[in-house]
């Protein structure tokens, strides 16, 4: 059991909402978004989540990230041989343990600079308290120089020599294109020390172009980083391509879980989810 | 004439512009429209007094405890009923309510305890320089350079340090900077303090000069308010602009017309500016549609 990075144990959601009748009671209503997810999440391998909207895939992202609490149910990340409870460890801290997260929207802090939205994610708290920073010039330059350069080589690696990004660097990052702000997003992880990187429907809206590139990052951050991928997606192509598991939700419940194969032509998720399969299946390199 | 008003107006626009970022400190960030902060101007002279010239202690180590003292009145309004409302998913209009209720009660324990009247802090008539015909006061000059000094230094900070770059982090979203290692309860209490610390300052200068009563945060807070709409709402910048401009603005008005007029010319530009340029001075228009 020491493949295993995040342990999601029998974890249960519920949202409550008041509802008026029509003789004027307000009954409150609970609806289950989440029942009693299990998931184990193998160490250094990809693994994507499928399911309808509404689904509650997103929610159980909040609910590793410690955006949401639970109402049941257990959640431990062992990176390596420590063990976290993460029910007990505030939100904020879950970055320096090595957890990263990418929304489905918001991906960039819109009037920071392209830099900085780089520099904002690196996981070394040095610098952020008003008062220490106030002393110590010459060590916290060297700190701040260091972080610039290290923002600009995981461009380069990225993106090449000549990229958009080291050449807009002080430009607000909302100026970036909505493919390149998602991009930047993504880059930014590299910054940190993660381990753990939840994405959020990476390639939702982008196009074909900008999907390989971004299978691309996510396999340098697997194979340069050795980070564990969690990702949301309704873009089969890509998950076939690019996942080593998958995981299909369906009302708040995991139906279906294994190799990616295994479930995309799983009859129930067919069903259910994708639709039924009119070709045969040949070699999947159908990206764009 | 027209060069002393000018100079005047830009002084008072000093402290302006520096009691206007410490609430623009807040507002961006935290989208609470702080107008319990109208009781941080209002209270540092009184702790000064206090310290001053009821228990004679030493101006410089005063001024320091009425400043420490304005701070924690800022962090308990954000401890005690700010972030148990956060906490609780409340409106922004339940916040602003609460604020109103806090600054209405400290007004009242102010005027319980020290007076409805007028007090002075500083009965000496202060010396002034001649330079040509232009009187400059030695208050004005400490008041001019000591709100510089601040918002100088506050702005450097803002664009240079981690700690400026999680400042503005916070204004774009609050959200994201949670899954960024930012521990944003405890962030926003920094961000208090040091607005606490500039209202404390700008509060401290303005009474040295012309003393205090229980209401003078209210009139300020609505100069902030100005000048933070005219400089540009989101950018850190605009209340620094809209304060100068709003002090500018008033000395002239006084010139003009009487000194009577300046809170009619405050809300005179705030209207014409809500009216034809909403995005103020910096700001950038906003998409319609
Ligand atoms: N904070 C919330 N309060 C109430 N209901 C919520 C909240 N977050 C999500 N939901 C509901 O939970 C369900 C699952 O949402 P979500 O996890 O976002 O789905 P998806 O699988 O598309 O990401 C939806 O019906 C949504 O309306
Ligand atoms: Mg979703």
């Amino acid at each position: 059991m020491n493949n295993t990075i995040l342990h999601i144990n029998s974890v249960s959601k519920s949202f409550s909402h008041s509802i008026k009748k029509l003789n004027g009671d307000v009954s409150k209503e609970e609806y289950c978004v989440l029942d009693k997810i299990d998931l184990q999440v193998q160490k250094g391998k990809i693994t994507a989540i499928i399911g309808s909207n509404g689904a509650g895939k997103t929610t159980l992202f909040n609910i590793v990230s410690g955006l949401l609490n639970t109402d049941k149910g257990e959640l431990f990340y062992t990176p390596n041989g420590k063990k976290y409870n993460l029910r007990k460890i505030s939100p904020y801290k879950l970055a320096r343990i090595g957890i990263g997260r990418m929304f489905q929207d918001n991906h960039i802090f819109p009037k920071l600079t392209v830099m900085e939205n780089m520099l904002i994610a690196d996981t070394d708290p040095y610098g952020e308290n008003a008062f220490t920073s106030f002393f110590y010039h010459r060590k916290k330059r060297k700190i701040e120089k260091e972080r610039k350069l290290r923002a600009e080589q995981i461009f380069e690696m990225l993106f090449g020599k000549a990229n958009p990004f080291c050449e807009k660097q002080e430009d607000y990052a909302e100026t970036l294109s909505y493919g390149q702000q998602r991009l930047l997003g993504l880059a930014r992880l590299f910054m940190g020390n993660y381990k753990l990187v939840l994405l959020d429907e990476p390639t939702a809206g982008v196009n074909p172009v900008l999907v390989k590139k971004i299978a691309e990052i996510i396999r340098k951050m697997v194979d340069k980083r050795q980070m564990t991928i969690l990702l949301i997606e309704h873009n089969m192509p890509f998950v076939e391509s690019l996942a080593d598991l998958c995981v299909f939700i369906n009302t708040g419940k995991i139906e279906t879980a294994g190799s990616v194969v295994e479930v995309l032509d799983n009859p129930h998720v067919r069903e259910n989810y994708l639709g039924k399969r009119t070709t045969k299946r040949n070699s999947t390199d159908a990206q764009a | 004439m027209f060069i002393q008003f000018l100079i005047n107006g830009l002084i008072t626009g000093s402290i302006y512009a520096l009691v206007s970022l410490g609430f623009a400190l807040v507002y961006n960030t935290t989208r609470i429209f702080h107008i319990a902060y109208a009781i941080l101007y209002m209270i540092a002279p009184y702790f000064l007094m206090t310290f001053l010239i009821k228990l004679q202690i030493s101006p410089i180590l005063s001024i320091l405890i009425a400043i420490s003292l304005t701070i924690i009145v800022s962090l308990a309004t954000e401890l005690f009923v700010y972030a148990p409302l956060v906490k609780k998913k409340s409106s922004p209009n339940v916040l602003m309510i609460s604020s109103i209720g806090v600054m209405i009660i400290a007004i009242n324990l102010v005027a319980l305890c020290y007076g409805n009247e007028t007090k002075i802090i500083n009965p000496s008539l202060s010396d002034s320089y001649k330079i040509g015909n232009i009187i400059i006061t030695y208050n004005q000059i400490i008041q001019f350079i000591t709100s510089s000094v601040f918002i100088g230094l506050f702005m450097v900070f803002l664009k240079f340090s981690k700690f400026g770059i999680m400042t503005r982090a916070m204004r774009d979203d609050t959200e994201l900077c949670k899954v960024f290692s930012m521990n944003v309860p405890g962030f926003r209490l920094v961000l208090f303090a040091i607005s606490g610390l500039f209202a404390a300052i700008g509060g401290i200068l303005t009474a040295w000069d012309f003393g205090m009563d229980p209401y003078v945060g209210m009139p300020m807070l609505l100069n902030a308010i100005v000048a933070l709409i005219i400089g540009g709402i989101g950018k850190f910048q605009a209340p620094v602009i809209g304060g100068l401009v709003l002090g500018v603005l008033q000395a002239l008005s006084v010139l003009v017309f009487s000194a009577n007029w300046k809170d009619a010319i405050a809300f005179s530009v705030l209207v014409l500016f809500l009216l034809f340029r909403p995005q103020g001075f910096i700001g950038e228009k906003r998409r319609l549609v």
